[in-house]
Order: structure tokens, then C-alpha cells, then sequence
């Protein structure tokens, strides 16, 4: 079965429309070829948000939800986008359950991190050290850097972290992106910019130490 | 005159196709005259793409769990069609 991915072909659309008659139908098959169709992209929308015990609640109890509510979907968004919102409305309901980082409107396209780095007259003070061509390619295949990666996409901060999850790793459409996460299209451009911004400023340290 | 934090700030922007003709432009031109920033956009559209290609391991849905939700889904729809108490 083919992945969910951000663009979707006519072959796609022909898979779903046939998943979503048998969901409706409550046909056993159908919802388990939709659990290993869309699982991965809801996952990633719920952690997000929350930790991985969470997240994997989330997304078992929507999937149970939907059994309900998939008469009431309309075709309005894909099936993709559909489930998505769920997760998050539900992942964002644990959220204010627990406390909630508060989610600031974000004007500031610059980490601290980052603004520190230029001078007064806007030019740069601690510029970055010259890249070779296929430098973080050949860092990247050792895994090291992966991890790392993992590692500091988990410590940003929640709203930067779902965005640059949907966008970036899961190649998500701006549309759906603003509307799974019910954010405007500006703040998702800001938050996306600040998430690369603290990874390339990490992957700068990789690139000097060796380390994470 | 596009400064090197301003140019800094629309990185992504840039990169993703989000500017306006002229602001694109002047990103250019930016680039042609200042080679820090040459520097950075090279790091910055690498990182980019390595985190378009990042699989987040933990991310993906683990075999349990796909087959715990199998299972719950299997009862709900059971229960639906034979819902518990009548008959
Ligand atoms: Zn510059």
C-alpha cells in the first residue's frame, strides 16, 4: 500500500476513496489497511506535542473515535488531514490537561542564539565556517548525527517541534500544516524558520566537535 | 540595502520559494556581494535537505502498537456489530 505522502496522485485519491467505503462499512480489512496507511504521519502529529506513551495513546484512541466519526466526514480535507486534526484536537485537549507551554504569537524570526551572532549594523559577527559541498552528507551517513538530530528535535520547544515534524519530516502541504495545527500561515513560517535555525546551529557544534 | 542578519532572518523563505520577486532578488544580490552569507545559505540548504530526508526512528509507529490498535479496533467493530446487551 502506498504511503501517505504530502502530494496526492489520482492513484491515491482512487486508494482512498476505497478506505473510506470500507471504513464506513465497518469493514475489519479496510481499517487495518488505514492503520498501516496513515499511522505513521499521525504518530508524528501527536509527538509533536507529547511523549511517546502519549502520542501512541493519541493515536489508538482516534483510531477507535473514528469508527463514530467517519460518517461525519465529508471529503472536505483528504482522510490524511482528517486524522490528523483528531490527533492534534485530542493531543492539544492532554496538553491543557497537563500545563501547557503557553504558545506565544511568534513575530521574531531570529533565535537568540542566532541574533546574537550579528553585529550592530546588521552584519555578521561570528559568521559560519565555510561548508564543503557534500560535508553534512558524508556526517549524516555515519548516524551519529541522526541521533543528535533526534535528540534536539525532542528538546524543541512544542510548537517549533510539530511544525518542523509535518513540515520538514513529513512533508505535509502549508494548508494542511496550519490546519492540523491551528496555526496561521505566518507563525508556522516563523516557527519552522527558528526549529532549522536551533538544528543547523546544533549541527554547526557537530561540525566542530565530532559531538552532540 | 539587505543586511546580513535581514538576509539571515528570510533564509527559509528564500529557500522554500516563499518570497516576492523583488525580495528574492534583492536576496541575490546580497549574495553576490557578501561571502559570509554565501557561506551560510551553502550550510543552511544542507541542512534543509537533511531534515527533509531525517526519518525520526522514534517517530514511526512500532509493530505493538500497530497491533494493539488492530486488536481495540477489531472489538469496537464487533461491539458495533453485535452491541453487548442486545440479544
Ligand atoms: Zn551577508
Amino acid at each position: 500500500m502506498a504511503k501517505a505522502t504530502g502530494d496526492e496522485s489520482p492513484a491515491d485519491a482512487l486508494i482512498e476513496d476505497t478506505l473510506i467505503a470500507g471504513l464506513r462499512a465497518g469493514d475489519a480489512k479496510a481499517y487495518q489497511d488505514a492503520v498501516r496507511c496513515y499511522s505513521s504521519v499521525m504518530l508524528a502529529t501527536a509527538r509533536g506535542m507529547l511523549d511517546p506513551a502519549a502520542a501512541e495513546d493519541v493515536v489508538q484512541d482516534t483510531w477507535l473515535a473514528v469508527v463514530d466519526a467517519i460518517h461525519k466526514f465529508e471529503g472536505r480535507s483528504s482522510l490524511k488531514t482528517w486524522l490528523c486534526t483528531i490527533v492534534a484536537n485530542r493531543a492539544r485537549n492532554r496538553l491543557r490537561k497537563s500545563s501547557r507551554e503557553t504558545l506565544t504569537d511568534i513575530t521574531e524570526w531570529l533565535e537568540p542564539d542566532m541574533a546574537d551572532r550579528f553585529a550592530s549594523d546588521g552584519h555578521w559577527g561570528q559568521p559560519t565556517r565555510s561548508w564543503g559541498h557534500n560535508e553534512i552528507e558524508n556526517l549524516f551517513e555515519q548516524h551519529a548525527l541522526q541521533d543528535c538530530l533526534d535528540k534536539h528535535i525532542e528538546r524543541l520547544p512544542e510548537n517549533q517541534r510539530s511544525v518542523l515534524t509535518l513540515t520538514d519530516l513529513k512533508q505535509l502541504s502549508a494548508d494542511d500544516v496550519c490546519n492540523i495545527l491551528e496555526m496561521s500561515a505566518s507563525n508556522v513560517r516563523v516557527a519552522l524558520h527558528r526549529a532549522r535555525q536551533r538544528l543547523f546551529t546544533m549541527i554547526e557544534g557537530f561540525r566542530e566537535t565530532g559531538e552532540c | 540595502m539587505l543586511k546580513c542578519r535581514e538576509f539571515t532572518s528570510l533564509a527559509s523563505e528564500y529557500v522554500d520559494g516563499q518570497l516576492s520577486p523583488s525580495r528574492r532578488f534583492a536576496m541575490r544580490f546580497h549574495l553576490l556581494i557578501c561571502n559570509h552569507c554565501r557561506r551560510f545559505i551553502r550550510g543552511w540548504r544542507q541542512t534543509v535537505d537533511i531534515l527533509k530526508r531525517l526519518e525520526r526512528s522514534q517517530a514511526e509507529p512500532s509493530e505493538s502498537l500497530i497491533t494493539r490498535i488492530d486488536d481495540a479496533l477489531a472489538q469496537r467493530l464487533a461491539e458495533r456489530t453485535h452491541p453487548p446487551g442486545a440479544g
